[in-house]
């Protein structure tokens, strides 16, 4: 390299970071309930930060970030705690449990930014997917079928910690925009590359 | 030995030095300032860059903070290694603790284990920095870089070598063109320089410098080569100056030569004439003295007696034409001598000087005549005695120096602006050679002193006659001699004023009858019968003119003094024989006769009076006129003379003719 320092282009650390390198940090294996509801509360919360919504998306500025659950609310109070005070580009959260039925009622599906839909559901995952369309709704599950199925995001319980696993495809579908640091997080990307 | 000043360099060498200092002194600011921004320069750069990369490494990395993904972050960390200059590469959480690193391999730096706050540092060659890392707004860690700045200062390094490198090849070209012009402000300067020098040496000024431009230079090099003009034209004035004055010098010592030469001549000339004038004098008074001598002896024989007395009279007669012409000479010398400017006649003139030459030219069986050439004035304004004089002088010279054949004076008018008469002496005599007719105007040389024993003569008449034509308005010259043919001298006198005046042809025959008339008159002979009263104190004057006028006839009465002459014509006429004639000696004792003629004049005494006296000048004339005085006569007495003024005063008038005054 015969470049000298004060000329170099950072295109080089960008390309760099580009590269999806997965994690083989290791961890200690304790599935505590609690704590592991925070994480998930902390990384729902946490992928709003990665995630840009179409301006459509938000009545108005001051419109908040919903957070629909769907099913079975597996944070409970945890989700509130975290999201409290805390403000995504200046939105507040707000907190929404959808009504039971509402897995049909594409409205009250729309109205959500991030809707997270339960294990419990499953069965009614394709449906709500198709309700959903690609409107600009981060959806986020629990389990890698739910990515495999088409869910955007998965919480996955891998060594004791908490990962997620990605779907590409239905990011893609939708509106949303999702940013690539955040998808290298991924663990497993659907749909996985072919060899 | 001392060192030299620097303002004694050489111009050269100044100009040189000054400008290549001042080039390097802003080549040596301007290279300082050169490195000295690139210094801080890079290392703000280099600073704003590493700041940068953290910020853009830190942001890549939110999301394995966020998630707490060490792996992730380490793993984009790792891209550092793109860079071989970083050090290491630390991220900390929120906590402040290490999050996740990159070390390459071998290095040696110290993480801190601790993020602290966001700064940036230089640690020798190390450059580290520490930056936060955000999430929307929100600082969930930091990331600390280290960077190895080492080689960004060895670089630097050589680039103050190379800056330095080409500093001093500038100087090196800034002195090679200073060596070069400053020869366009030296070049003029030494020109003029040198131009200076060579001039002071040489004293030569009509070098000048060379001009090289229109700048002060030039100015300075006109003004210089103005000076030398100057210089030169003062120097060529100065000389000339010199040369005039040089010359006028020359010319004034010349002429002071001249001067002292024609004094010293004229004193020579004066002793001369004054020892010819002692010889003279002495040579007739020997003869005087000596015969006088003679003649005491009683028995001397008679024969002799009557040849010492002839040879008395001979010289005393000589000598006292001499004593004459001696004081007419003095008398011209000191510019006292008057002539008349009166009319007469040039005819009447020479008809006397004939008549009175007749006699002699006779004795010597000469023929003497004269011719008028062309028509000639009647009358012209001048002195005829002195005219005559100087004509007596000259027909008596060509009588004198002619054996055979004889003389001939001719008569013409010369006419123009000052008209003038002129005389020609023609004689067929002797002649002279060219050294005679040098001298012959030269006081006492007679062309050959011998001449003066053979012919007679004082040698004085001609420089008279010569100064008398002068003050007549003429000249005296010669015009021709031949020795053995004859000589023509020529007399020119000028006429004054001829408006009105009548001019006369064919004169000659007439005016010499008239002429001879005269003569013969005058020189009839008879007895004076009068009575004769003698006023004079010298008793040989006494004895001798009454002796004369005994002879002639007349009866003489003798007084001493005027007193007693006044007394004694007084008293004739009282008693009724006066005297015909007085004869009055002008110098007399108690009473002189200036005063004793007055004195009868007053008293009424109307007798003729004949003034006798030794002044011969002519304003003693008019004295002796004003004096009452009716004629005069000059002392010595001349025999014939006197008794033709005593007859003129004891018979009636003669005719008309020039003034009868005996001189």
């Amino acid at each position: 390299m015969s470049v000298r320092p004060p000329i170099r282009r950072l295109c080089w650390i960008g390309a760099a970071c580009a590269w999806a390198v997965p994690s083989t940090a290791a961890r200690a294996e304790t599935v505590d309930p609690i704590k592991t509801a925070q994480v998930k509360a902390a990384y729902l919360y946490n992928f709003a930060k990665f995630t840009t919504w179409p301006n459509n998306a938000f009545a108005d500025e001051s419109a908040p970030v919903v957070i629909g659950i769907l099913g079975v609310d597996p944070f409970g109070e945890t989700l509130d705690k975290t999201v409290e005070g805390k403000t995504v580009e200046n939105r507040k959260f707000l907190v929404k449990r959808l009504p039971p039925r509402s897995e049909n009622d594409r409205t009250a599906l729309r109205s959500c930014h991030i809707l997270y839909i339960s294990e419990s559901l499953q069965s009614r995952w394709g449906s709500i997917l198709e309700l959903l369309g690609d409107a600009p709704v981060l959806v986020v599950g629990e389990s890698d079928e739910f990515a495999a199925a088409g869910g955007m995001l998965s919480f996955v319980l891998s060594a004791g910690n908490i990962v997620f696993h990605l779907n590409r495809d239905a990011v893609e579908r939708s509106k949303l925009q999702l940013s690539s640091k955040l998808m290298k997080l991924a663990k497993v990307v659907y749909p996985k590359e072919k060899s | 030995m001392r060192v030299p000043r620097f303002r004694d360099f050489s111009l050269r060498v100044k100009l040189t030095l000054v400008t290549t200092l001042v080039a390097g002194v802003s080549l040596a600011i301007d290279c300082a300032a050169i490195l000295a921004s690139t210094w801080w320069g890079s290392r703000t750069t280099s600073v704003y860059d590493l700041a940068t990369r953290a910020d853009i490494v830190g942001s890549n990395c939110t999301a394995a903070i966020t998630f707490n993904d060490r792996a992730s972050a380490a793993d984009t960390l790792k891209g550092l290694a793109a860079d071989k200059y970083m050090l290491a590469a630390c991220i900390y959480g929120r906590d402040g603790r290490p999050f996740a690193d990159y070390r390459p391999q071998g290095a040696t730096v110290v993480i801190p284990p601790q993020a602290g706050e966001p700064q940036h540092r230089f640690d020798g060659g190390k450059l580290t920095v520490l930056r936060p890392i955000t999430l929307d707004g929100e600082t969930i860690g930091s990331i600390w870089l280290a960077w190895n700045w080492g080689l960004y200062h060895s670089q630097f390094l050589d680039l103050t070598g190379i800056v330095f490198g080409v500093m001093v090849v500038s100087l090196g070209i800034a002195l090679f063109f200073a060596t070069r012009l400053q020869r366009v402000f030296t070049q003029p300067v030494l020109d003029l320089v040198e131009t200076a020098r060579r001039v002071t040496l040489s004293r030569h000024y009509t070098e000048r410098a060379r001009k090289h431009a229109q700048d002060e230079l030039g100015a300075l090099t006109d003004a210089f080569n103005e000076m030398l003009t100057q210089i030169q034209e003062r120097d060529v004035a100065l000389r000339e100056a010199y040369d005039e004055l040089e010359e006028r010098v020359r010319q004034r010592t010349e002429q002071l030569n001249e001067a002292k030469e024609r004094a010293e001549n004229a004193d020579r000339a004066k002793s001369e004439f004054l020892a010819n004038m002692s010889h003279e004098i002495r040579t007739p008074m020997t003869a005087i003295l000596g015969f006088s001598e003679m003649l005491t002896e009683p028995s001397l024989p008679e024969p002799q007696r009557l040849n010492a007395v002839h040879t008395i009279r001979r010289n005393g007669e000589h000598l006292l034409s001499i004593l004459n012409d001696v004081l007419d000479l003095s008398k011209i010398e000191v510019g006292r001598m008057t002539v008349e400017r009166i009319l007469c006649s040039p005819a009447g003139v020479v008809a006397e000087v004939l008549s009175l030459m007749r006699v002699r030219a006779d004795a010597n069986k000469l023929s003497l005549d004269c011719e008028y050439q062309g028509a000639v004035p009647e009358t012209i304004q001048s002195d005829p005695t002195r005219l005559r004089q100087i004509l007596l002088n000259l027909v008596g010279n060509a009588i004198k120096f002619t054996k055979v054949g004889g003389v001939r004076l001719i008569v013409r008018l010369v006419t123009g602006e000052a008209p003038m008469i002129q005389f020609d002496v023609q004689d067929t005599g002797i002649g002279m050679s060219v050294e005679e007719m040098d001298t012959l105007f030269c006081p006492f040389t007679q062309a050959d002193t011998s001449h003066t024993r053979r012919f007679g003569g004082t040698g004085l008449g001609l420089v008279i006659s010569r100064r008398l034509a002068e003050l007549l308005g003429g000249t005296v010259g010669v015009v021709d001699s031949r020795p053995g043919v004859g000589t023509t001298l020529r007399l020119r006198v000028a006429t004054g004023p001829l408006d009105g005046v009548r001019t006369i042809k064919n004169l000659s025959s007439q005016m010499l009858s008239t002429a001879d008339q005269r003569t013969g008159r005058s020189a009839l002979p008879g007895a004076l019968n009068c009575r004769i009263l003698l006023a004079e104190d010298a008793p040989d004057n006494q004895r001798l003119v009454s002796h004369i006028l005994g002879k002639a006839g007349a009866a003489v009465t003798i007084v001493e003094n005027g007193k007693l002459a006044v007394d004694r014509a007084l008293s004739a006429e009282a008693e009724g024989s006066p005297f015909d004639v007085i004869l009055m000696d002008m110098q007399m004792p108690v009473m002189d006769g200036y005063e004793a003629a007055g004195l009868l004049r007053q008293k009424g005494y109307r007798g003729a009076i004949v003034a006798l006296t030794a002044h011969a000048m002519l304003g003693d004339r008019e004295k002796c006129l004003r004096a009452g005085c009716d004629d005069f006569t000059a002392k010595p007495v001349n025999r014939t003379k006197l008794i033709e003024v005593i007859r003129a005063h004891t018979t009636p008038q003669p005719l008309a003719g020039p003034g009868v005054g005996a001189v």
